[in-house]
């Protein structure tokens, strides 16, 4: 092309008509957006009454009751063993999961199928269903929170372990390899060692994640601090319940921050 | 009994033909160094040789044994034989240089890694692995990150586990081409003389034909994927081998390239 062909080229349009898939996209959200904004049956009545509503609760709880501090604490406490509980052994059996979904690590196509079948499974069915099901399953209590908090967690942590595992460069586990190392020997020599880093950062992520959890699994009964929350509610002791809210607070935000830290220093 | 023999190997990925038929012999104890332009196929042959990369067609032996009809156990038993030092040196990073060196010893653990570990390897090999170390000059390394190394002690780790491996030969695959001059020079010097003063055979991919005159004993060029030169050190000069960086070098058909100046590689 010479200076003169490309000087007679117009240039682009100002402005040019979306294509028909984003003009689907588009209607299709408007459509769901107002169906959706209707049927919440948002009228101004119900706005003002519930602020109302909102106002009494709070004056009723202030101030918040503290009588009932001792067993409070022993929930949390409870409910942070659950979740330490349930976190180290989610983590511990997310290593193997994620060893069976990564590309360069599974043993065939068959088994990293299943296992990452299995895996987004646990992760896309929520805590808080899995807490349901093993209440039916072990009845009322930590065992039950435990186990929802270890399936949870697989399902977060083998899947960014292997993530880390199929991103981490191949030369040192070909070097091994080349010494006439089995496959085991080169996993736990070399790819393991290369992605610990970035697995304890993703572990202690998934603590916060978890005691966040815990807090709420105790309302379908699976013991800890929800327990108490939901009870409170029910018997519309706001007072100890603003007590409840203001501990789970108070802990869980205390507990981020100690992982945070470790995590930047583990980076 | 030749050390390595190749016959016909022919590698494809996908339409693109790589090794185009490659046959040769080298004998226990040569030094061979492999010459070619980038992407004419040296890697990728010396992948082959010790079956990190499967051949599409032809047979290698190693030792009198073929790689190709070799069950899993005979691969392990053969890679023992061959030690590999790469370009990019390929250590663990965020372990000790010290067990960087100790899984040279990997291959001929019984319950494999357990025997490896720096905690509970045998003293034996605990000292084998200071021993080689030693031999490389980084003793006083050993505690520290193979990741806190500059290049050239990376490389100089990565030939002490080879050291450890104690193969009968030796691939090296541009052992220097990450290196500065300086270091390259250095590393280069002390891979072959352990080598040498080990007796191993030694295949070594190079791209700079100063510091491969000086080195090679026997000479390998390679050219689109087929062996283009193969001759004693006394046949070759360096007008000879420029002649592998002319013309259509590449297996893929793309453009060009020219052979990495060399003139700076010279002893200081």
């Amino acid at each position: 092309m010479n200076a003169s062909q490309r000087a007679a080229m117009a240039a682009p349009a100002r402005l040019t008509s979306p294509s028909v898939f984003t003009w689907v996209i588009l209607v299709g959200f408007a459509a769901f957006f107002i169906q959706g904004f209707i049927s919440a049956e948002v009228t101004m009545g119900r706005l003002v009454q519930g602020t109302g509503n909102l106002g009494s609760f709070f004056a009723q709880s202030f101030p918040p009751d503290t009588s009932r501090m001792v067993p409070i604490m022993r929930a949390m406490w409870e409910t942070l063993n659950m979740a330490i509980v349930g976190v180290t052994f989610g983590v511990l059996l997310s290593i193997p999961f994620a060893l069976l979904c990564s590309s360069n690590t599974s043993p065939n196509r068959l088994v990293r199928g299943i296992s990452r079948m299995i895996v987004a499974t646990l992760r896309t069915v929520p805590d808080l269903v899995w807490a349901l099901i093993f209440v039916v399953a072990v009845g009322l209590g930590p065992l039950a929170g435990i186990l929802a908090i270890i399936v949870d967690t697989i399902g977060f942590c083998a899947r960014f372990f292997s993530e880390r595992i199929e991103e981490i460069k191949p030369g040192p586990s070909e070097a091994l390899a080349s010494t006439g190392a089995g496959r085991l020997s080169v996993i736990f020599g070399a790819i393991l060692p290369e992605s610990t880093a970035s697995m304890t950062a993703t572990s202690l992520y998934s603590v916060e994640k978890a005691i966040r959890s815990a807090v709420v699994l105790g309302l379908v009964g699976a013991g800890g601090i929800g327990v108490e929350l939901s009870t409170s509610m029910r018997m519309f002791r706001f007072d100890q319940a603003l007590t409840i809210i203001l501990v789970i607070l108070v802990v869980v935000i205390a507990c981020e921050q100690v992982s945070s830290a470790i995590r930047k220093r583990v980076i | 009994m030749s050390a390595i023999k190749v016959e016909q190997l022919h590698k494809r990925f996908g339409d693109v033909h790589v090794l185009r038929g490659l046959s040769f012999d080298v004998q226990p104890g040569e030094g061979v160094v492999l010459l070619g332009a980038n992407g004419c196929g040296k890697s990728t042959m010396m992948r082959c040789l010790n079956g990190l990369t499967p051949v599409s067609d032809g047979k290698v032996w190693v030792n009198d044994q073929c790689v190709q009809t070799a069950s899993r156990r005979e691969v392990k038993r053969i890679r023992q034989q061959v030690g590999v030092v790469f370009q990019r040196f390929n250590l663990v990073g965020n372990l000790s240089v010290f067990q960087n060196v100790l899984y040279g010893a990997l291959g001929r653990q019984r319950w494999g890694i357990l025997g490896a570990m720096a905690p509970l390897a045998s003293a034996e090999e605990r000292d084998k692995a200071m021993a080689c170390l030693e031999r490389v000059r980084l003793a006083d390394k050993a505690a520290q990150r193979a990741e806190e190394l500059s290049g050239g002690q990376q490389q100089r780790v990565a030939i002490a586990r080879m050291l450890m491996q104690e193969p009968e030969i030796v691939l090296a695959d541009e052992p220097i081409a990450s290196l500065d001059p300086k270091s390259g020079r250095e590393v280069m010097e002390l891979l072959w003389d352990v080598v040498r003063e080990r007796g191993l055979t030694v295949i070594c991919t190079l791209h700079q034909l100063d510091v491969a005159l000086e080195y090679g004993e026997r000479f390998i060029g390679m050219k689109a994927g087929h062996i283009e030169i193969d001759a004693p050190r006394q046949a070759v000069d360096k007008a000879l081998l420029h002649g592998l960086y002319q013309g259509q070098v590449r297996v893929d058909g793309q453009t060009v390239s020219e052979p990495q100046e060399t003139h700076d590689l010279a002893p200081a």
